[in-house]
């Protein structure tokens, strides 16, 4: 008698366990809807670059003339490309080195030469939208729109000037220059 | 100096992470040339014909005075007292017939510093087929000696020297600017 | 004796249960993802879209991803490349998914590569492999060709890029 009721409370105890786990959630064979995952940064950096390109009829150099007596204005453009992959404001600069000066060392005033520039196709303005006098200080010519975009502008440079001038061809260099404003 | 070597090193390390970039300073230069022809130019305003008609047929008769005025506009005279600047001559001799002119004051259309030119005498004097002064130029100041521009009345007119017959007698009548090159 | 005999009959009846659910977690799958070049970062490095002097470039960069996939429970699985932001530099610029192709080489299984030979870098989740009917073990290298725009912006450009291997 005493063997007998051990021995079924063993088989009823493991059978009532059985029953449980049978319930219980298995993953004996892999859980269906298992995931893993695994994250990676991607990163690529790319450099920097900011350049100017100047493109005038001469292939960079510029000439006024003939600058006859009662000739009236003679203009001569420069159109100044900038290349950019930058997101920062710019401005470009103007400076003239030397005086204009001819073979026969006369020199004409820097005065008598003026200039314009016009505003951006890439919405940069232009800071010499009138006629303005050449001078041997650097000079902000144009500025960049808020983005820093690329962009690209024209200055046309004239001799306004009634009166005549000297016999000669008159050199100065004039260096354009971009800063970030 | 206190506070240098974390200044050196927070350099370095900034240069390292490429925070402080040096890309190349981007400048263009290029020519402006302004070229100034030589300009030598005398226009008068006789339309190309200048009559003269005798009051009388005796020797000493004169014509009426021929008032022809030139405009003057040279930018490469030479520098200095140019003798000869303005000429004349005739193209062939009148018979019998003194042909007189005398230059008259110029008026100066440019600046105080430009030359001018002075009447080489105060009558009239005799043209004839080799080249007469009427005027010379007179230096100008700094670099308005080479400097030409203005206009300049001439009188002409014509004395018999003999009795003459009646008729027309046409001759050219050549002046000349010249630069003193 | 008898009793002896019936502990031993019933001790295994008992056991089987507690047998039967052991823990689930040494039967997942993994995944391992290595950049071929090393590090933790799949850094395609220093690249330029301008010139010094302005002319427009359009380089191409080239780089390798392993992923290694273990799976344990004999289950058929499916790998997900999930992507849910742009790839963006600091100030915000994008560098545009069709600039970036991708195809997977060197599978080991008989599982199936689920995208063409050059597609592009997709937005969200975008099942790139689904193995083999018994689930087995994989390792592949996925190759990334980047085509830089011509002036595309300067920048650093960063972004997390997901890779999932889910069982069925």
């Amino acid at each position: 008698m005493k063997h007998s009721s051990f021995r079924s409370k063993i088989l009823i105890a493991s059978l009532l366990l059985f029953a449980l786990t049978l319930h219980a959630p298995t993953a004996s064979f892999g859980q269906a809807g298992g995931t893993a995952n695994q994250t990676v940064y991607f990163i690529i950096t790319i450099d920097p670059a900011f350049s100017l390109e100047l493109k005038s009829s001469e292939g960079g150099n510029v000439t006024i003339g003939p600058v006859l007596p009662n000739g009236g204005t003679v203009l001569q453009t420069q159109e100044v490309i900038i290349h950019t992959n930058q997101t920062s404001p710019y401005r470009i600069k103007q400076i003239v080195q030397d005086s204009f000066v001819n073979e026969r060392g006369v020199t004409l005033p820097l005065s008598k030469v003026k200039y314009t520039v016009t505003n951006g196709l890439n919405g940069g303005s232009s800071n010499a939208s009138g006629p303005t006098q050449l001078t041997d200080q650097e000079t902000v010519i144009f500025t960049s729109n808020s983005r820093g975009d690329a962009d690209r502008f024209t200055i046309s440079y004239f001799v306004d000037e009634k009166k005549i001038i000297a016999a000669g061809k008159y050199h100065a260099r004039i260096d354009i220059r971009g800063e970030r404003s | 100096m206190p506070g240098s070597k974390n200044l050196r090193t927070f350099i370095l390390v900034a240069i390292f992470l490429g925070i402080i970039t040096f890309p190349r300073i981007p400048l263009n230069a290029f020519i402006v040339t302004i070229n100034a022809p030589p300009v030598l130019s005398i226009i008068d305003d006789t339309g190309g014909f200048l009559l003269l008609s005798f009051d009388g047929f005796s020797p000493g008769s004169e014509t009426n005075v021929g008032v022809v005025n030139y405009t003057i506009q040279s930018n490469t005279m030479a520098t200095g007292t140019v003798a000869d600047a303005l000429s004349a001559r005739l193209s062939g001799p009148f018979t019998d017939i003194e042909f007189k002119a005398s230059a008259g004051s110029f008026t100066n259309a440019g600046t105080p510093d430009f030359s001018s030119l002075q009447s080489t005498s105060a009558g009239f004097i005799t043209i004839g087929i080799a080249d007469v002064a009427l005027a010379s130029k007179q230096p100008g100041t700094g670099d308005g000696d080479v400097l030409l521009d203005g206009t300049i009345t001439v009188n002409y007119k014509a004395v018999l020297s003999t009795d003459h017959a009646a008729g027309i007698e046409n001759q050219s009548l050549i002046v000349t600017l010249k630069d003193g090159q | 004796m008898n009793r002896i005999l019936q502990c031993l009959l019933i001790l295994p009846l008992a056991l089987l249960p507690i047998t039967a659910s052991a823990p689930a977690f040494a039967q997942q799958a993994t995944i391992a993802v290595e950049p071929i070049n090393g590090g933790f970062d799949m850094d395609f490095g220093n690249v330029k879209s301008l010139g010094p002097d302005g002319e427009l470039k359009t380089n191409i960069v080239t780089g390798q991803l392993r992923l290694i996939i273990t799976n344990p429970s004999g289950n058929p699985y499916k790998i997900y490349q999930t992507i849910y932001s742009s790839w963006q530099n600091e100030s915000g610029e994008n560098l545009p998914f069709d600039s970036v192709q991708f195809f997977i080489t060197n599978t080991k299984t008989p599982g199936l590569i689920k995208v063409p030979t050059n597609g592009y870098l997709q937005s969200g989740q975008q099942e790139i492999f689904q193995s083999d009917p018994q689930g087995d073990n994989e390792d592949f290298l996925i190759n990334y060709t980047i085509r830089i725009p011509p002036e595309q912006k300067a920048g650093r450009y960063r972004m997390n890029v997901a890779f999932n291997v889910v069982t069925q």
